[in-house]
């Protein structure tokens, strides 16, 4: 039998590109014609079957790139479990073994080579706390019939919380649409930009960070900036004087993380 | 052309480098999220794994638009399977013995044979097709890609991809017919 007439309107129905009117009159069509029907059917499966064949391939692919990867180390590089401990736990912990650690580091070990990646992981922090004590500050109106600006920006800040960053991201910006100069809207969102891994737009986002009711939160988004700079090529510099001046400030909350950060960063070209 | 928009390009295409890019670039992001919400290193690689594959399967369907960053929809498709993942752990784990053992299989076992019989048939085929031929399939039926973006990829003429289509779908058609009758 020859399907050759039959094969474009078949594709264009299986792939959804016929209107609902060409639709019906195919669907028609293929009650009525066993020859169409019997060239549809095998269209389908011949179709179905190229799809799952590329499906495999796909996912031959990725697990090739997969194991490269691996191969390379560059799973090794990861955090393991440390996620599921507490920050408290994982401070305690840090502090009592930094004496030790430090000690051996300083004798008997070279410094690793700088890696940026390893780097922001072991310094970004999500202030997830921050968040929630920004919450709890806002006091809903409660039963209002339109939601208001403070309900919204709560609404954003608990999706934050509870890391669902897309929605976060959506909220935030529907918010600071309508209230551009709000820095906590603002601030939030650049933290949502970089946990996201989209640190050229959160870098846009800090570097006009102004706050002056809230000094340490101004300090925390050139810290966070200097984060975003190292993830960016060539901005490298510009992250190094951003940490000079943090790990000068003895008020910065997080001075020695700086100067730790600062100490590992290779010397200027 | 953005460079998010160039990079979504290379990932329709199936470029293994592409790949590799988002594995670069996004990897990191994954782990922290699985590493947070109480997952551990292999967790993360499995999540990452699937989430390339579910974005891969995203982005290639028919009139598929990027609205945001890559990295975006990779990261809220990643928290989708953990959360799956781990809601599908605890109902095991409450039905002890499993729900999932009595869930209705799709055809008989008899058509299932069928069908993994023809994707090993079609499978097969497809390596012994001269690769551009694999390639243009795989941009028209599988990334459903447009006949102008085939040829600028492949560097041929849009009625050049169109006639290449057709007859590489007629090679793998008439294997399928062959072996049919044989069995019939």
């Amino acid at each position: 039998m020859n399907r050759e007439p039959y094969i474009e309107q078949i594709h264009q129905y299986l792939s959804g590109e016929l209107d609902a009117a060409a639709r019906k009159s195919f669907e028609e069509a293929l009650e009525k014609d066993e020859a169409l029907k019997e060239a549809f059917l095998f269209e389908q499966q011949l179709l179905g079957a190229l799809e799952q064949s590329f499906d495999q391939r796909a996912r031959e692919d990725i697990s090739q790139v997969h194991q490269q990867l691996r191969a390379e180390g560059f799973f090794s590089a990861s955090r393991g479990k440390a996620g599921k401990l507490s920050v408290l736990r994982v401070a305690a912990a840090a502090a009592a073994l930094a004496a030790l650690c430090a000690g051996i580091w300083w004798f008997a070990l070279r410094p690793q080579p700088f890696e940026p990646q390893v780097a922001f992981q072991q310094h970004f922090r999500p202030e997830e706390e921050q968040a929630g004590r920004i919450i709890e500050g806002l006091t809903s109106v409660g039963f209002a019939p339109e939601m208001n600006p403070t309900d919204s920006l709560r609404e954003a800040l608990v999706l934050y919380r509870k890391e669902d960053y897309p929605a976060a991201f959506l909220a935030l910006s529907y918010f600071l649409d309508n209230h551009p100069q709000n820095d906590t809207a603002q601030f939030f969102l650049a933290l949502t930009e970089m946990s996201l891994s989209n640190f050229d737009s959160a870098a846009r986002l800090l570097s006009g960070f102004s706050n002056p009711g809230n000094p340490e939160m101004e300090k925390e988004a050139r810290w966070y900036l200097a984060l975003c700079f190292l993830q960016s090529e060539g901005r490298r510099e510009d992250a190094r004087k951003l940490l000079e001046t943090l790990a000068e400030d003895e008020a910065f909350g997080q001075q020695m993380q700086a100067r730790e950060l600062l100490g590992r960063l290779p010397p200027k070209d | 052309m953005s460079r998010e928009q160039e990079w979504l390009k290379e990932l329709q295409a199936g470029k293994r480098e592409a790949y590799e890019k988002v594995y670069r670039r996004h990897y990191r992001m994954v782990e922290s999220l699985v590493l947070r919400m109480g997952g551990d290193g292999e967790d993360a690689q499995d999540i990452f794994q699937e989430s390339l594959f579910a974005l891969i399967q995203n982005i290639r369907k028919p009139g598929f638009q990027l609205n945001g960053k890559i990295s975006t929809l990779l990261y809220a498709i990643a928290r989708n399977i953990w959360l799956k993942k781990r809601a599908s752990e605890k109902v095991k784990a409450g039905n002890a013995g499993g729900l999932a053992e009595n869930l209705p299989q799709e055809g008989s076992p008899r058509e299932a044979e069928e069908r993994e019989a023809l994707i090993r048939l079609v499978t097969k085929s497809l390596n012994d097709l001269e690769e551009d031929c694999r390639e243009v399939l795989r941009y028209s039926f599988y990334q459903n890609l447009p006949q102008a973006e085939i040829a600028r990829l492949m560097g041929y003429s849009e009625a050049f991809v169109k006639v290449k289509k057709f007859r590489c779908l007629e090679y793998l058609r008439r294997i399928v017919r062959d072996s049919q009758d044989r069995t019939e």
